[in-house]
């Protein structure tokens, strides 16, 4: 099985194949209920058919990779993928990372703290700004205390609901039994500045009906480089919405970049 | 709507994706009753896509490269090859390693 022994932790990782020597593209996936195949299964064969070789893994936590107790903060997510692109031999020149909701913030931290290691963001409906951090852990603490006091995964198993059940079983595991609610709760929003920061090119696709749209304009007034597109008839779930004209995007730029990088 | 194995070889690759999806998901998926051809992955064993990964991860080290999970992605969505019985991935892994042999030859 495709585990890699990075910083100490087990994390899942596929890999799949590019042409030529390209930097990598780097998926992140999103929080709790997500985990690697939302990327396996959309983005990840077309941009690595397009040449590109592809990394996916899953957060600690998450989907097949260990899940210890803490270090759910955006420090040490920086610090697992800085370890697993060490592991694999990754981090010898910048890679793309493609990051999708939670995802995308912690591709964002990940430029702003380690620019070395960043060729190009693509931010897919992340997070950047407002009281979202307060909004989201809000909306984590009260499917929490769901999980914990109504046996949900139990219920739903005698139920026959078994899908839920292990879903709900996972989700109750991470809120319930790490620290990842008041590690997110403590991460300060992204400011303008931040922004201004960003030595790398960025594209941000976000849908037309997202309430986390102004976040992203604002990302896009204040960053050197960061193009917005903006896709019709979708809101938050644009990975699984909009997935055609997702892919048409990221494959654009990672095309014309490395078109421009081959210049 | 599930395809019955027909021959030994694809009886054999049955058995094998039994044990891989025991491997993968663990004791817990012998409660659900004995695997067979037509048990879904979907409904029958509530797979998640991220264990399909797992497990089409474990029949490319076993059958090669032909057996390619992505670019079966690329003609189906995740649901509905998740709605494919364990026969008929049986009689897919058949197909195409069988293929991939008479090209070969």
């Amino acid at each position: 099985m495709a585990h890699t022994s990075a910083g100490g932790l087990r994390l899942h990782t596929q890999r799949l194949p590019g042409r030529g020597d390209g930097p990598t593209v780097v998926f992140l996936h999103g929080l709790v209920m997500d985990n690697l195949s939302s990327f396996y299964c959309t983005l990840a064969g077309p941009v690595s058919r397009a040449g590109h070789p592809v990394l996916l893994y899953d957060q600690r936590g998450h989907g097949r990779s260990e899940r210890p107790p803490a270090g759910y903060d955006r420090d040490t997510a920086v610090a697992d993928l800085t370890a697993l692109l060490a592991a694999l031999g990754l981090d010898r020149r910048p890679v793309h990372l493609v990051g999708n909701s939670y995802g995308g913030v912690l591709a964002l931290h990940t430029a702003l703290r380690r620019p070395d290691l960043v060729a190009s963001l693509v931010l897919i409906d992340a997070q950047l700004t407002g009281d979202w951090v307060e909004d989201m852990t809000d909306t984590l603490s009260v499917a929490a205390l769901g999980l914990e006091h109504s046996g949900l995964p139990a219920q739903l198993a005698a139920l026959g609901r078994r899908k839920e059940a292990r879903l709900a079983a996972g989700a109750d595991a991470l809120l319930n039994h790490t620290s990842l609610i008041e590690d997110i709760a403590s991460a300060p929003p992204f400011t303008a500045r931040d922004f201004a920061r960003l030595r790398c090119p960025v594209l941000a696709v976000y849908g037309a009906h997202s309430e986390l749209l102004p976040g992203a304009r604002e990302l896009a007034r204040s960053a050197a480089d960061c193009e917005l597109c903006v896709l019709p008839g979708v809101g938050h779930t644009v990975l699984n919405e909009a997935t055609d004209g997702l892919c048409a995007a990221v494959l654009t730029r990672l095309g014309a970049r490395a078109g421009a990088v081959a210049g | 709507m599930a395809a019955e194995p027909r021959t030994e070889r694809t009886r054999t690759i049955v058995d094998e994706i039994t044990d891989m999806l025991v491997s993968v998901v663990g004791d817990e998926l012998l409660v659900v009753g004995e695997i067979g051809p037509a048990t879904t992955f979907n409904d029958d064993l509530a797979l998640e896509s991220i264990e399909f990964v797992a497990l089409a991860e474990l029949l490319q080290e076993r059958y090669g490269p032909s057996v390619d999970f992505l670019g079966f992605l690329a003609e189906k969505d995740i649901d509905q090859i998740l709605a494919m019985s364990v026969g008929e991935l049986a009689v897919y892994v058949d197909r195409v390693t069988t293929a991939g042999r008479a090209c070969a030859s």
